[in-house]
């Protein structure tokens, strides 16, 4: 019995009888009271059991909680670096929402939309589109542009738009995607203004002249291809005029570099000057200019070219003053034209190039028209050079020698070594034909090291003909030798090789040669003379001819042009010169040697002035080795008779 | 309508059983001993030659506003004009959704008004079979019913028809006719309690983990001495399913069997893996408004005459709380409902009905539920 019932029975069942019915009931009632307490104890144990179960989760959701408010403290840091980071950044950058609203951007977003955040993200899409819209230079363009993102939410976009303010952005354009699910989108603007500008000017410097800021070689050619398709289409016709400045080389010489290219700015606005529409000038070299121009009919064209030729000349018509010095500076010019001398850019441009040669070959300051014969002319150099590169290979070089007379005694005093190019069976080329291309080519001093070389290998050969082993040699040298810093370390060499004896040897050198770089030349000479090797200024009198270098260089010979010694008995000025230059050459000491005497007057015109050593015809045309042997042999037993004849007398 | 009650208690009729040959439904409910006692079935069937017999075992039957055990109560049901036709088939060892198409199959879909379901209570799967059956029927047929009982044993059930009484049996009772009328009502009175847990290891209607852990170790905990008493006591703490995969339904599972070595429990329904569950407890004075307010549920829809038959399937995890205090909601019910009415019906393992008017019939547990069957005009 349930303890409680009993307890009651106890205390207040006094007289209650208990029958077999009153047990059953009471049996209920004790159940009911057992059932009551069952509950109880089961609703307790509940209870505990969830109030455990409900503070372990309590537990666990306050250590998840930390775990959260710590995630949450690194997100927001995260989010403050990101923010940080993004507004480093110089791009812009801005993140739609569904709405079309910008709910994220930077400070250089901000930037672009000269707006704070605040204000931007508190827009409506449709305020953001007027806003962008009002930005772009193009909005009609940049909304066609931007279309396939209303089409496909997963377009991703990149262009370029251009803003009112004249600036240039690229921009990029990617959905923000949770998994597969679109969320918004997020444009970045880079302002490539400056790259574009830079671009622009790199294209330009690619094609212009940094120094005038004319266009360039490749400037040129693209534009003359694209003119002779345009031309080809519309039957135009066009020419182009190679131009070439005469004599710049002395400017930069004279009153050096920076001189020199302010001349060249100026020239090219004079040229710049004399331009129609439509023409171009382009600076390619050095002193190197190309016209181009175009015309319609043959008729029209030639008169263009000749007011246009005109023109050109008459930029250089009057001398130029630099740097308070006058200078002479006039241009040769070659005209090619379209269609009729070539079709093709870098053709028309070297027919213009071999027309201004011509050019300069007929004495500069004038305008050639190309035709064919120059190209053959040209075709003939080439081939020059190549046989002239043979021929320096194969030392297909022969020397002849002119006599040196002493005018007083008829005695052999020197020989001038004469080169010659033997081509096949004996025919010769005279210096004349080939000794300019040589210049040109750069070989010049390959040739002079070549003639020193057979000089120095036959006076050794020479030193068993009584006749020729003491007699001084002279070689002429090229003004380019002396420009060649490895010349003079060659002949040097050279003569040590044949152990030749210096003090016979001179070295002829033209007044232009000591023009070019008086300083240079006085080292080279200074080099010469310690090794006492004889130095002549030849041809004088058709130069500079100016005192001061006779005064300045060591030197022992002046040689007077044959020009002047030939018109001796045809021209009073030519007496006077050569008086004079014998003269000057006799007061300064020096040894006057007279060219190209051809007559017994000249020869006693010369003596009787004073001339120390003639040289020419009367005496000896240049002449192979053999026959010098031989007129020296001749000449001494000439002498020894003539001697003979004085003493018998 | 005319329902004649008779119980069979301690050898024993309550009154004569009378010969009546108008008698076209006979339902049995009562102890499993009856299963195997031919007499007693032999006399119902000689007082009622022309009707058929229908029922099953229990966990306790109900008469009137009173709870029978070892008892066996034989409700007769005379119709006026309503048509009766049964079925009956195995489920062992067959597909229930086969099964349950057979069924509906060999009962003319034409004006069936409603179906009775009693079925085996312990080797079925109450929600396959109702979902079967439902999807098998027409829409329009009400379906309520019951799975059979074994007292606390939770060992054998069997459905009778006729002179069979067979395990692991279904059977169907449709009734026909243009005056009949049903009404029907489930309430629970659980409240929930302690924290939702999720099913994190169930297969169809076994359930292993909840939050990770094995679920029958929570129940021990939570019954302490009672734990010994497994399935039995497991009733006090019926689970309350929200699966949220399915509109967040709501259902509530009582536990038919444990497994000791597989620490898994078999629920009378499925126990959807990812589904949140919280354990329920009883509160009598909720149980006891719940069972009346399915009366009042059951009764609200139609305007039941005098003679009405009034089935009442409730839970048997409501009578191991309600205890001594069962028959409170068969009070509860009858003085809802009146008592000009024939009360019949049993403590199951499970209850069969609509949640409400126009819905589609689940298994339900822990319930009071009510399916009150009248004729117009009669």
């Amino acid at each position: 019995m349930h303890s409680l019932l009993a307890r009651i029975l106890r205390k207040q069942g006094h007289g209650i009888k208990v029958t077999p019915e009153m047990a059953g009931f009471l049996d209920h009632i004790s159940e009911a009271f057992d059932q009551a307490d069952d509950d109880r104890k089961m609703l307790e144990h509940s209870l505990q059991l969830t109030s455990n179960e409900l503070n372990d989760i309590n537990g666990k959701l306050n250590n998840q909680l930390e775990q959260v408010k710590g995630f949450q403290h690194e997100t927001e840091n995260m989010l403050i670096k990101q923010k940080a980071l993004l507004d480093a950044s110089p791009e812009a950058m801005f993140s739609f929402n569904l709405a079309g609203e910008i709910v994220q951007i930077n400070q250089s977003g901000c930037d672009f939309f000269n707006k704070e955040e605040i204000e931007i993200v508190a827009m409506t899409g449709e305020d953001v589109l007027v806003m962008i819209l009002k930005k772009v230079l193009e909005p009609d363009e940049f909304l066609a542009k931007i279309n396939p993102m209303f089409n496909s939410k997963h377009a991703r976009l990149h262009g370029f738009i251009n803003t009112l303010d004249e600036k240039t952005y690229e921009y990029y354009s990617v959905p923000e995607l949770a998994g597969d699910r679109y969320i918004g989108r997020v444009w970045c603007c880079r302002d490539i203004t400056n790259i574009k500008r830079q671009e622009a000017l790199l294209k330009y410097r690619a094609y212009h002249d940094t120094l005038t800021d004319l266009p360039n070689r490749t400037f040129l050619i693209e534009t003359l291809e694209k003119n002779i398709i345009l031309s080809e289409r519309n039957k135009a016709r066009m020419a182009v005029i190679f131009i070439d400045l005469d004599d710049f080389k002395k400017i930069n010489d004279t009153v050096g570099h920076a001189a020199g290219d302010n001349f060249l700015k100026t020239i090219t606005i004079k040229l710049n000057r004399i331009l129609r529409k439509g023409d171009v000038l382009a600076r390619i070299g050095g002193d190197e200019f190309v016209l181009v121009l175009e015309s319609r009919n043959e008729g029209e064209l030639y008169e263009e070219f000749d007011t246009a030729v005109k023109r050109l000349l008459a930029v250089f018509q009057s001398p130029f003053i630099v740097k308070g010095k006058r200078f002479v500076v006039t241009c040769s010019a070659g005209m090619a034209r379209f269609p009729e001398d070539a079709k093709q850019a870098n053709e028309l441009i070297g027919k213009a190039d071999m027309a201004m040669y011509q050019a300069k070959r007929q004495g500069k300051n004038k305008v050639v028209m190309f035709d064919s014969s120059l190209e053959e002319n040209i075709q003939h150099r080439i081939y020059n050079e190549e046989k002239l590169h043979h021929a320096i290979k194969n030392k297909e070089f022969v020397l002849h020698y002119q006599p040196q007379i002493d005018i007083k005694t008829g005695n052999l005093i020197g020989v001038e070594a004469l080169i010659r190019w033997e081509i096949s069976h004996g025919e010769l080329i005279y210096p004349d034909q080939f000794i300019g291309l040589a210049e040109e080519m750069g070989l010049i001093s390959r040739i002079t090291e070549l003639v020193l070389e057979t000089v120095c290998e036959r006076r050794e050969a020479w030193r068993t003909i009584p006749t020729l082993a003491n007699v001084p040699i002279s070689i002429n040298l090229s003004a380019l030798d002396f420009n060649n810093d490895q010349f003079i370390q060659n002949v040097f060499e050279i003569m040590g090789t044949y152990n030749f004896d210096s003090s016979l040897l001179e070295f002829e050198l033209t007044e232009t040669a000591v023009f070019d770089d008086l300083e240079k030349v006085r080292n080279v000479l200074s080099k010469l003379k310690q090794h006492f090797v004889k130095i002549a200024i030849d041809d004088f009198g058709t130069g500079y001819s100016s005192f001061s270098y006779l005064q300045d260089l060591d030197i022992d010979y002046l040689k007077i042009d044959k020009s002047f010694v030939q018109d001796l008995q045809q021209n009073k000025r030519s007496v006077a010169i050569v008086k004079s230059i014998i003269d000057i050459g006799v007061n300064l000491g020096l040894t006057v040697i007279a060219e190209g005497v051809e007559t017994e007057e000249d020869a006693a015109f010369l003596k009787a002035h004073g001339c120390h050593i003639g040289q020419g015809y009367l005496y000896s045309k240049p002449v192979p080795e053999q026959q010098l042997i031989a007129y020296a042999a001749d000449l001494l037993s000439l002498l020894e008779c003539d001697i003979d004849n004085q003493a018998k007398r | 309508m005319k329902n004649t009650q008779y119980i069979y208690q301690a050898d024993q009729w309550d009154k004569p059983l009378q010969l009546d040959i108008e008698v076209r439904l006979v339902l049995l409910f009562g102890c499993k001993t009856f299963s195997q006692n031919n007499h007693c079935i032999e006399q119902v069937r000689a007082a009622f030659p022309n009707a058929e017999i229908i029922g099953c075992t229990s966990s306790g039957d109900i008469a009137g506003n009173c709870l029978y055990d070892e008892s066996l109560i034989v409700t007769a049901i005379e119709f006026s004009t309503t048509k009766i036709r049964i079925a009956w088939r195995s489920v062992i060892g067959d597909d229930i959704t086969n099964v349950c198409n057979e069924l509906a199959a060999e009962l003319p879909k034409d004006e069936l008004k409603y179906a009775l379901v009693l079925s085996d209570g312990h080797s079925i799967n109450g929600s396959e079979l109702v979902s079967a059956l439902v999807a098998a029927l027409p829409e329009q047929t009400i379906l309520t019913g019951g799975l059979a009982g074994d007292g606390m044993r939770f060992k054998e059930t069997t459905v009778w028809y006729n002179d069979k009484s067979e395990q692991g049996r279904v059977l169907v009772c449709g009734l026909y006719g243009e005056d009949l009328v049903i009404g029907h009502g489930t309430k629970g009175g659980w409240d929930p309690f302690g924290p939702v847990r999720t099913v994190t290891k169930s297969k169809a209607n076994c359930l292993y983990q909840l939050d990770g852990k094995p679920a029958l170790t929570l129940y021990k905990d939570y019954l302490g001495v009672y734990a010994e008493q497994l399935p039995a006591s497991a009733m006090r703490f019926p689970l309350l399913l929200t699966d949220e995969k399915n509109n967040s339904t709501e259902v509530i599972r009582t536990i038919l069997e444990i497994n000791e070595a597989e620490e898994s429990m078999m629920f009378a329904g499925d126990i959807p893996e990812g589904a949140k569950a919280q354990l329920m407890r009883a509160n009598f004075d909720r149980l006891i408004d719940g069972a009346e307010m399915a009366a009042m549920q059951a009764s609200a829809e139609i305007n039941a005459s005098q003679h009405s038959l009034v089935l009442l399937i409730s839970c048997l995890g409501r009578r191991v709380v309600l205890n001594q205090r069962t028959e409170e909601e068969l009070e509860a019910v009858v003085e809802e409902l009146g008592t000009e009415h024939c009360y019949c019906g049993f403590y199951s393992y499970g209850e069969i009905a609509p949640l409400t008017y126009g819905e589609k019939s689940t298994l339900h547990n822990q319930t009071m539920t009510i399916t009150i069957i009248a004729e117009r005009n009669a």
